[in-house]
């Protein structure tokens, strides 16, 4: 077996070069306006009144759900989506130190990756329907911005990230009232209650829409959604909860390469 | 009108439920939270995830604020922190593609120029190539040790407020940095091959020119 070999040490001078070349680098220019619309929206989101959700039907099915897979509600967040996230760190430091709650620092995000099964090679998700489920940035922004435990729809599929199986068909999806964001979001829910009803009735239509072209790949244990992301076919995995937390992952056709993650709170 | 509160009364404030005390204090230090996601994350839409996520949870954690730090130092150290553990749930190296002869150059010599600046563009346009080389290089290292660097080289936070952004002890911010910078040193080819001992340009006679601009000569190292 090589040794490794030792890191070189650097000279003060050879040091404080490398250094000058650092502060050069240093980045001056403010943040983006496209980034400041983005947080605040999200700021918005957290301090703005919460849509009303009436959906009795999930509400039960959640339940059910917990009982039967001892695991609590989740929601699902497609792309980079994230409301109230709450994330950890190894520390768990209470001082803000892990930078979100303290139940990922008890489920280390790479622990969780690992419990999911990460690698576990399947096959891609049917998709949602005959036309791209088509997730923007714009899309994501908003859906940051909402308190995701207020979408039905989404709760719902994240109640099946266990058992894989397709949820039934719900009742009308809610159509909570309030901010213009809202329209935006309900067409994505829309789609999806849609999905559920053409994935029923046309399954293997739907496994062949031309717009979702993933192959079986490593994508690890949990539900997956197929999605759109940036005009190219993206899975969606939200994996199976570790804790008081759970990550969901949008992920490259084939590869599972993660494109991006969030770890929620399971509320 | 511009609010006069201080940092600490802010999040005080927004602790209380004033609801706008938090975009006050965020949008007073955004654009330096923002630098140090960006240099962390190494590209504008992961360090706007991990941004989003840090902002989040200081929001949601400020009533665990105990003033033992100031407000800017607990802010970057939930950004930080966000964004160290998306790089870890990621598991995956954010790399940027080096230039096609940094490998074969990387033995011969520093790959970056020691030379003062000046108002020529041609410099202008070396120096943003070698900020580029630079920033590619920083994203080959391990997350600690790049974040380390940020806060310590970038943005020349003291030692011991980067620990405290970092969580850490002062002697692991000051290992994480002299390791970065050795193996910054290596990539960039401020070593000469086989880890020898070399020194930047300017002082190696054996050291390549710097990057010429059109075709004109060199200058002088």
């Amino acid at each position: 077996m090589t040794e490794p070999r030792p890191e070189p040490r650097l000279d003060p001078e050879q040091d404080e070069y490398v250094r000058r070349l650092l502060a050069d680098a240093r980045h001056d220019e403010p943040m983006p306006a496209d980034v400041v619309d983005r947080l605040d929206d999200v700021l918005a989101g957290l301090t703005g009144p919460a849509p009303v959700v009436r959906d009795l039907a999930a509400e039960r099915r959640r339940r059910t759900v917990v009982r039967l897979l001892g695991a609590a509600a989740a929601v699902v967040v497609v792309g980079i989506g994230l409301g109230q996230l709450d994330l950890g760190s190894g520390g768990g430091d209470a001082d803000g130190g892990a930078a979100g709650g303290a139940s990922v620092a008890e489920a280390p995000a790479d622990v969780q990756r690992e419990s999911a099964g990460v690698g576990v090679t399947r096959e891609p998700p049917v998709p949602s329907g005959r036309t791209p489920l088509v997730v923007t940035g714009k899309d994501l922004r908003r859906l940051s911005a909402w308190r995701i435990s207020d979408s039905t729809t989404l709760r719902d599929l994240a109640a099946d990230s266990y058992s894989g199986e397709v949820p039934p068909v719900p009742t009308a999806p809610s159509m909570a009232a309030g901010r213009d964001d809202e329209v935006s979001l309900n067409g994505l829910e829309a789609e999806l209650y849609a999905a559920d009803e053409d994935r029923r009735s046309a399954t293997d239509d739907l496994k062949r829409s031309p717009w979702f072209t993933c192959k079986k790949g490593p994508y690890g244990a949990g539900r997956l959604v197929a999605v759109q992301y940036r005009g190219n076919p993206a899975v969606v995995a939200v994996r199976p909860s570790t804790g008081d937390s759970l990550v969901v992952e949008l992920l490259q056709c084939g590869t599972a390469t993660v494109l991006r993650s969030v770890t929620v709170p399971m509320s | 009108m511009s609010d006069e509160r201080t940092d600490a009364e802010l999040l005080q404030a927004h602790v209380d439920g004033d609801g706008a005390a938090f975009s006050v204090l965020f949008r007073r230090h955004r654009d330096r939270l923002w630098a140090v996601a960006l240099r962390t994350m190494g590209n504008p839409e992961d360090a706007a995830d991990g941004l989003q996520d840090g902002m989040i949870a200081a929001y949601r954690r400020a009533g665990s604020f105990r003033g033992d730090a100031a407000v800017t130092t607990w802010l970057h150290r939930v950004v930080v922190n966000a964004c160290l553990d998306r790089l870890r749930a990621a598991k995956v190296r954010r790399t940027e593609a080096l230039p096609d002869d940094l490998e074969e150059r990387s033995g011969r010599g520093s790959l970056v120029s020691a030379a003062p600046e000046a108002d020529d563009p041609a410099d202008v346009s070396v120096r943003a190539e070698r900020r580029r080389v630079v920033l590619a290089a920083l994203q080959r290292l391990p997350a600690e040790q790049r974040a380390a660097l940020v806060l310590v080289d970038m943005e020349g936070y003291p030692v011991a407020e980067a620990a405290q952004m970092l969580g850490c002890a002062v002697g692991t911010v000051k290992s994480r940095c002299s390791r970065g910078r050795a193996r910054l040193a290596a990539l960039l080819g401020v070593l000469a091959p086989e880890g020898e001992a070399a020194h930047p340009p300017g002082r190696n006679p054996d050291a390549p020119p710097p990057v010429p601009a059109s075709g004109e000569s060199p200058a002088p190292p």
